[in-house]
């Protein structure tokens, strides 16, 4: 039986990358600095595209 | 290893106390372990016990039944309780204790050790971060699979407020930016102080021509306005003596001609009187000697009414007295020619002569007798004739009051005449009179309202010229001085010719226009200094180490609020729909969202059943549609709740409890009941339990079901 959690069930129903990502690095216990810096990294990639 | 011991003392009756402890069932119980017994041989109690000294009482995902369960045991009225038991992991050094010491205290002490010796409290909030306690009786349990949903929720939560705090740590590391020293806010503040500065000057530079061009036309208007009321004032002044004196002149007019009237009255009056007088002395002696000829005519003047002789009955006097007077005279004329009479009036004559002599001593010789007797002689020579004289002289005496009421009558026609001709002269006076009197009137209110404005507009413009700084003797003095005070200039004659009303409206319009710019100006200058102040401010702070990142952030923060909204409300309203089966099918078709979210819930309750046995096969869940209450299995079948055996169902819906991922939480799972599954159904929930008992997921399993006669067994 293939599991599934949470955190998939979370993502499955996000609207955008920065939103999985989101949930994903909550998930992983990213305390709020470690979170910003990873979310603005995934905003600055965003702005590149 | 599960130690335990308790003390339950029960009031069953006015002073009758059961006491229970366990002595049925070991105190020492492995840490996965099926237990079988009779009805009331504390399997439950057991259950209960565990659960409430791990915060099950507070915990949401814990049904209500069993909740009430938990809470009666703390019911200190009802019974006393009193517990302690420790779970022991046996495949590391983890230990948690519970114990409630004071039977009439609610006081439950909770402690960890994760080295076996140490011991630290442990509070509901950080149990409920490390461990997960499953507690449910699977009875109904297609009925109850919804409440899978409610665990969904305080996960869905969990996620929800994390996201939501993570949102104010970015709202407050923009706030800490805008605080520093932010390059692009000092760059924004220096241009608006730019702006504001510009702004500032330009009306700086037009306010002194307003105000110069304001000057310019008060002076000329109020001079102009203040000279044009006081000449009007002087106008209205003389308009008005004018007035006065003809008002004066109709009055005196007026007092002159009834004056006249009066007096042509009282004369009228006065001639009546005599008239009557005359009349009344009269009327007697006709009667006794007119003839019978004029009889019929007589009667005729008695009927006059002296008093009241109008001007037609005075011609019928003037008449009557006439005929009597032609009468009389004829009379006397009569006894003129009588010889008697003649004597008489020698005799008259003489004596009138010797009157002179009356007292004279003389003695006519030749007759011998004195004047004095002569005159005695000629008297009584007159006596014997004196009947002819004294009907002369009474017909004498008629006529002259007959001429004389002739006179009166001929008096009074003239008066009345006057009279009416005064009247009638008076009545044409007071009608012209009258309506000059009042157009006068009229006019004089009119000219002493324009006046009293006059006056009023003099005080006013007189004022404001003061004000203006003109002073007062200039004012006063000649106009042609005054006249050089009046700005020239072409603009301000433009505006004059508009016209005093105006004129005051584009003044009151310009000290508006002058009055906002000065607002603006102060407005201006507070803005200048907060902003000035910012910028100083914003000069002295050290930049943020994310300064340059302000605008990332705040999509950031736009983005997770989103997000833990999205959790917190949106799908938190929909999951509650679908716990409490208010969610209908039709709900979905409009609402992509709902249903996107729906669908997912669907999936996510397949994945916590996984593999389920019915009738006599195994099923994979691919979704589980609790609208329509079915289950859809990975090869196509639709399987409905209903027809599952209860079994069956509850194995699916104890794996569905489970079937956790990505949860590192300490499982404490107790299961009452399962009476209802056999062994196959059984089988996959042995199973999964020892899986997650060897991943040291599992710290304690406990599964009860009746039986006849106590069985404890051990499923490691």
């Amino acid at each position: 039986m293939d599991e599934y959690s949470i955190v998939d069930f979370l993502m499955a129903l996000t609207e955008d990358n920065f939103e999985k990502q989101t949930i994903k690095l909550i998930s992983e216990g990213y305390t709020d600095d470690l979170l910003l810096e990873k979310l603005l990294e995934i905003i600055k990639g965003e702005k590149k595209c | 290893m599960l130690k335990y011991d308790y003390v339950i003392e029960r009031t069953t009756g006015p002073s009758q106390i059961d006491r229970f402890s366990p002595n049925k069932i070991p105190k020492e119980l492995d840490n996965l372990v099926l237990i079988e017994g009779p009805n009331s041989s504390g399997k439950s109690t057991l259950l209960n016990i565990i659960a409430l000294g791990l915060f099950g009482n507070k915990s949401s995902k814990i049904n209500s039944a069993l909740q009430a369960k938990m809470n009666s045991l703390l019911d200190a009225k009802h019974q006393k309780l009193q517990f302690s038991f420790e779970i022991k992991s046996d495949l590391d050094k983890l230990i948690i204790r519970s114990k409630k010491t004071d039977p009439n205290s609610s006081e439950i002490i909770v402690e960890e050790s994760l080295d076996g010796e140490n011991f630290s409290p442990v509070i509901y909030e950080n149990f409920e971060k490390k461990y997960n306690l499953i507690y449910d009786i699977p009875s109904n349990p297609t009925e109850r699979l919804p409440e899978l949903l409610k665990e969904l929720r305080d996960e869905q939560r969990q996620y929800g407020n994390r996201i939501k705090d993570f949102g104010m740590f970015v709202h407050y590391t923009i706030q800490q930016i805008e605080k520093s020293r932010d390059l692009q806010r000092l760059k924004e503040v220096e241009e608006r102080l730019k702006e504001q500065r510009e702004k500032k000057k330009t009306i700086e530079d037009e306010l002194p021509s307003s105000r110069d061009f304001l000057n310019m036309l008060q002076k000329a208007a109020f001079i102009m306005y203040y000279y044009h009321y006081l000449s009007e004032k002087s106008r209205l002044e003389t308009r008005s003596e004018e007035i006065k004196k003809a008002i004066e002149d109709i009055d005196k007019t007026g007092r002159k001609v009834v004056r006249e009237k009066i007096q042509e009255k009282r004369k009228i009056g006065e001639l009546s009187n005599k008239l009557a007088e005359n009349y009344n002395k009269v009327t007697p002696q006709l009667e006794s000697i007119l003839p019978k000829k004029l009889k019929k005519s007589f009667t005729i003047w008695k009927e006059f009414n002296p008093y009241t002789i109008e001007h037609d009955e005075l011609t019928d006097i003037e008449i009557e007295a006439s005929n009597y007077i032609k009468y009389i005279q004829e009379e006397m004329d009569e006894i003129s020619k009588n010889p008697v009479y003649k004597d008489v009036s020698s005799i008259e004559r003489i004596l009138d002569l010797l009157k002179e002599f009356e007292y004279s001593e003389l003695r006519i010789s030749k007759l011998n007798v004195t004047i004095q007797d002569l005159i005695n002689i000629l008297r009584e020579e007159n006596e014997k004739r004196n009947s002819i004289i004294k009907k002369y002289k009474n017909y004498d005496n008629i006529n002259r009051i007959l001429n004389e009421i002739k006179g009166i009558v001929k008096e009074m026609k003239e008066s009345l005449e006057a009279y009416k001709k005064e009247s009638v002269a008076a009545e044409e006076y007071s009608k012209s009179s009258d309506l000059k009197y009042s157009q006068l009137n009229i006019e004089l209110s009119q000219v002493t309202n324009e006046l009293e404005r006059a006056n009023k507009k003099c005080r006013e413009y007189h004022s404001r010229c003061i004000l203006l700084g003109i002073e007062a003797k200039k004012l006063d003095g000649p106009y042609a001085e005054i006249l050089k005070e009046i700005p020239k200039n072409e603009h301000v004659k433009e505006c004059l010719d508009l016209g005093e009303e105006n004129v005051l409206k584009t003044i009151t319009d310009l000290e508006g226009e002058i009055s906002e710019k000065q607002k603006e100006m102060r407005a201006l200058e507070i803005t200048i200094k907060q902003y000035q102040t910012e910028k100083e401010r914003l000069e002295k702070l050290e930049p943020h180490k994310y300064e340059s990142f302000y605008n990332e952030l705040n999509i950031i923060y736009t983005k997770v609020n989103r997000l833990s909204q999205k959790l917190l409300s949106i799908y938190n309203n929909d999951l509650n729909n679908l716990i409490n089966n208010t969610l209908k099918e039709d709900d979905l078709k409009n609402n992509d969202n709902s249903r996107k979210y729906f669908d997912e819930v669907s999936k996510y309750l397949a994945h916590r059943i996984g593999n389920f046995r019915h009738i006599d096969r195994t099923y994979k869940a691919k979704t589980v549609n609790l609208i329509l209450k079915t289950i859809i299995t990975e090869d196509g079948s639709t399987i409905y709740l209903s027809d599952m055996g209860t079994g069956q169902s509850q194995s699916a819906f104890l794996l569905s409890l489970l079937n956790i991922k990505n949860d590192n939480r300490k499982i404490i799972a107790l299961f009452d009941e399962i009476a209802m599954m056999d062994d196959i159904s059984l089988k996959p929930v042995y199973e999964k339990m020892k899986e997650l008992y060897y991943e040291k997921r599992l710290l304690l399993g406990v599964l009860v079901q009746k039986g006849n006669e106590i069985n404890i067994k051990s499923l490691i």
